[in-house]
Formats: structure tokens, C-alpha cells, sequence
């Protein structure tokens, strides 16, 4: 890599039944780290439940972070977002 | 008890944070860390083992921290309070150490209960396994608790030992310690309590309650993390011989014909191994004197408001939430915890914590308990302490609210 030259990360969460898997694996706990450590321009696909982390409340709790969203797709079972961090 | 006046001692509120999440672990008063701070300063040395004057200073805090846990309990002698590093080592300790001098042997049985910290569940659990006793459960009914009328039928000549949470950690519910006391005595057999959720909120005499051991931790109760106490009648304790050796537990080691022999040191040394917890006992007796001032009573009755006013705020709430546990607040120590229908506990503490609210959320290491009450993925606990005013369980209750209209049904 070019010295100074930052390439733009892409960070996956899932916040789905399957991805918890033990007592101290918290997805949320996962969501809250990415988007804080996430890197101005780098953008984050969280594929979510609606009946574990419905996306409205996803939506909400992300703009608590500088991002923006730049996509969202459901079916209205599962959804998959897309957020950049500013 | 104002808990407007008390949130001033407590720097860390500063910070804006509602903090509920005491079950887990206390915030600590200025005099705690000041009186830490000001022992590692200035009066620190090792203990027992110096002839130099400041040893000897630090000797007296450390053995007069025994003395202020022992009074707090209203335990027969100073000498029977044991420090170690928390409950959950208190607890193993004491497993370990009936193991050890074969009070729980081959064909013996050991009662816990289905809901249970891990803590108190998995070291007789262990032992059990090693000694080829048998560990029995009482069960707990729809809200969580255990059901204690069964333990009559339960117990028998090969019960020695009944272990349970006096106080849940998950419900709140707070078990008869007095009449499950007698009942084990009925069959001689020694009861302990897991007395970290109500050690700190309650008074608790260990005499009033008839037990036998009791396992409580400074970190929940004011104190620092990195000391606990394990509490055991001294007749009871003064036949046993410490399953774990070394450093400060022994009178005199001798090499003889027959090999090594040790002559144990008294009580509490002889349990006490290694360099104990020495500017984290300064601060549990710090801790204590700062709950003693404002009185055990206030604290309880305090704490049995706060959670009164929980149950009804999220009951207004309607029914896409779920609290576990007794509904009745005058059973129940300063915890609650719930559940948001089809919202992921976690989730929840998260959203919590973007309104500014500290709450735990998972499965509390009570996965038995969590799984009978039909809640696998955990919960969401609000806990309280002295520091937690209304006004606290206003703002919980208007950010439950403000999610439940953000899903919509």
C-alpha cells in the first residue's frame, strides 16, 4: 500500500438470531465497537432481523453516529443496511 | 435518605450516565477511593510478615477490616470472616474446602437451586462430580422461584450442604434464609448463602438467620473489585483444614521422618493464602461505614420503592413487555429485569445506553434460570443502589417508550 493511502474498509454485522451464539458474543455489542472505531468513508452492511433487531430502531440508534445511510433493502423479514461513516 | 444528596458522593455520575446496573457492580463513594488512595500513599506495606512500624500500621487496617465486615454481618468474632478476591472464589473456596475434609463425599448430596448465579451453581456442581456426590435442584415455578415448599420432600440424611442466592440476580426474589436453615439443620446438614445481591441491600445478620456460610463481594457493595468475603461459623470452620496451602496460612512447616508436616495457622489465616487483598480491604471497610451511616434499613426500603415504581412504570407500558419475576416489589430486592417483545436484550441495552441509561443485558450467568422462565436469549436488568433516585426510573421509562413507538407494533 502506498504510504498515506488509506484504502476504504467495508465492515459486516449481523444482527441476527444465528450470529448470537454465546452469552458474552452480543451483536450489539459488536455494532457499537465497528461504528466506533469505523473510519471517516468507510461504510457498514448490517444485516438484520426485524424481530431481533428491528430496522427502524437499527436505523435510529445508528444515527447516533456521524454516518449516513446509503442503502436499505427488506422483505420484511430480514433487511440489509448500509451505512457510511462521515 | 436523600438520594439527590447521596448521588454527590458518587464522581462518576458527574458524567451524565443513569446508572443501573449495581447488581453488577457499585459505583464507589469519594471517602472509598479516597481512603485507598490515601493507604497506598502513605501507610502501605505488606502485612504480618514486617517488624517495622508501618507493616505493623497496615496489619492493624487489614485485620481491623475484618473486624468492621464481621460487625456489618454481626458475625460472633472477627476471625471468622475470610478475605478472598470476590464471591465466586469465596464460593469455590468453601465447595473446596468441604471437599477437601470430606464433609461432601462418595454417595453425599448438595441441594442448590434451578435459579442460581453460575457461581453458586457450578462449584458444587464440580465438586459433586469429583467426590461422587450428588448435586439436587429445586425447581423454580413460573415466575422464577424456586419453589422452597418441595425442599422438605428434597432433603434427607445424605444432604450436606444447601447452597442458594439469597437474593436473585435475575428476579430480585429473595429467598426465607431462616426457614430453609432450619430445615437443613433438621437433617444436619450445613447451609450456605450466596449473599452477593443482598448482602449490600439489606440488613443481614448472619446470626438472625441461623446459616451456617456466607459468600458476599466488596465491588457490589461500595467497595473495590478484588475482595470478597466468605463468611463461616467458627466452630464449623475451625475443624477444617484449607484445601489450598502456601504463603501466610501456616504456624510452622517441619521436615520430619514421615516427610513434611504442617501445622495450620488459626482462623482466618489458615484460608487466607498468599498476600491478601490489603488496600481493597481498607476500601470494603470504607464501603461499609459509608452504608452504616446511612442505615441498612433506609437502603432496603429505599431500593423496594425504586422497584415498586419500575414494575408499575413498565406495566403502564402494556404487554409487549415482559417482566420476569414476582410482580409484587415487597419480595424483591432493587432488581428488574425485562424483556421488549421481538427486540433482542441486547439491542435493548444498546438503545439504553444511547439515551444516556447503563443497564446489563444477556443471560446474567443464571442460563437455567433464564431458560425456565422461557427467555434463552437473556434480558434486560435494571438494577439499583442508594445513588438511584425516581427520577432514574423515569428516564428508563421514557426511553422503553420512546422504542416501543420507534418499532411500532
Amino acid at each position: 500500500m502506498l504510504s498515506g493511502v488509506r484504502v476504504l474498509a467495508e465492515k459486516r454485522i449481523e444482527l441476527t438470531k444465528e450470529a448470537w451464539k454465546t452469552c458474552t458474543d452480543k451483536p450489539s455489542a459488536r455494532l457499537m465497537v465497528t461504528l466506533e472505531e469505523a473510519l471517516s468513508g468507510d461504510v457498514i452492511v448490517i444485516v438484520g432481523e426485524e424481530d431481533f433487531a428491528p430496522s427502524s430502531m437499527v436505523m435510529k440508534l445508528v444515527s447516533k453516529w456521524p454516518t449516513e445511510i446509503i442503502d436499505f433493502d427488506s422483505d420484511g423479514y430480514s433487511y440489509v443496511l448500509k451505512v457510511r461513516k462521515l | 435518605m436523600d438520594c439527590g444528596i447521596v448521588k454527590l458522593d458518587f464522581p462518576e455520575l458527574e458524567r451524565g450516565v443513569t446508572y443501573l446496573d449495581s447488581a453488577a457492580s457499585s459505583l464507589k463513594p469519594r471517602s472509598v477511593i479516597e481512603a485507598m488512595k490515601s493507604f497506598m500513599e502513605y501507610r502501605y506495606a505488606n502485612v504480618h510478615r514486617g517488624v517495622y512500624t508501618i507493616s505493623m500500621e497496615a496489619s492493624r487496617a487489614y485485620e481491623g477490616a475484618h473486624e468492621v465486615v464481621a460487625r456489618f454481618i454481626n458475625a460472633r468474632s472477627w476471625d471468622e470472616v475470610i478475605f478472598v478476591r470476590n464471591t465466586t472464589e469465596a464460593i469455590q473456596l468453601l465447595a473446596l474446602t468441604l471437599a477437601y475434609n470430606k464433609v461432601v463425599g462418595e454417595g453425599s448430596e448438595v441441594i442448590v437451586t434451578e435459579a442460581d448465579h453460575h457461581s453458586n451453581m457450578l462449584p458444587w456442581v464440580r465438586v459433586a462430580r469429583m467426590v461422587g456426590a450428588k448435586v439436587r435442584l429445586v425447581p423454580v415455578n413460573d415466575y422464577g422461584v424456586p419453589r422452597w415448599e418441595l425442599l422438605e420432600e428434597i432433603v434427607s440424611e445424605r444432604t450436606k450442604v444447601i447452597a442458594f442466592s439469597h437474593a436473585s440476580n435475575v428476579t430480585g426474589y429473595v429467598s426465607d434464609a431462616r426457614r430453609i436453615a432450619r430445615i437443613a439443620h433438621s437433617v444436619g446438614a450445613l447451609v450456605a448463602v450466596d449473599g452477593a445481591q443482598s448482602v449490600p441491600h439489606m440488613r443481614f445478620d448472619v446470626r438472625e438467620l441461623e446459616v451456617d456460610f456466607a459468600a458476599f463481594s466488596g465491588h457490589k457493595m461500595l467497595g473495590p473489585t478484588g475482595i470478597g468475603v466468605l463468611w463461616g461459623r467458627r466452630d464449623v470452620m475451625e475443624s477444617l483444614e484449607p484445601p489450598l496451602g502456601g504463603g501466610g496460612t501456616v504456624k510452622r512447616v517441619r521436615l520430619g521422618l514421615d516427610g513434611v508436616t504442617v501445622e495450620w495457622d488459626d482462623l482466618p489465616w489458615r484460608f487466607e493464602s498468599g498476600t491478601p487483598p490489603i488496600v481493597e480491604a481498607v476500601g470494603l471497610a470504607e464501603a461499609i461505614r459509608y452504608l452504616e451511616r446511612v442505615g441498612m434499613e433506609n437502603v432496603e426500603m429505599h431500593e423496594r420503592k425504586l422497584t415498586a415504581y419500575t414494575l408499575r412504570r413498565l406495566e403502564e407500558l402494556g404487554d409487549r413487555i415482559r417482566v420476569l419475576g414476582p410482580r409484587d416489589a415487597s419480595l424483591k430486592l432493587g432488581i428488574v429485569s425485562f424483556n421488549v417483545d421481538n427486540i433482542d436484550p441486547s439491542m435493548v441495552g444498546l438503545w439504553l445506553d444511547q439515551h444516556g441509561i447503563a443497564v446489563r443485558t444477556g443471560l446474567h450467568c443464571a442460563h437455567i434460570l433464564h431458560d425456565k422462565l422461557g427467555a434463552p436469549n437473556g434480558s434486560v436488568r435494571a438494577s439499583f443502589y442508594i445513588y438511584n433516585c425516581l427520577e432514574d426510573v423515569d428516564k428508563l421509562g421514557y426511553s422503553v417508550e420512546e422504542l416501543l413507538k420507534t418499532v411500532g407494533r
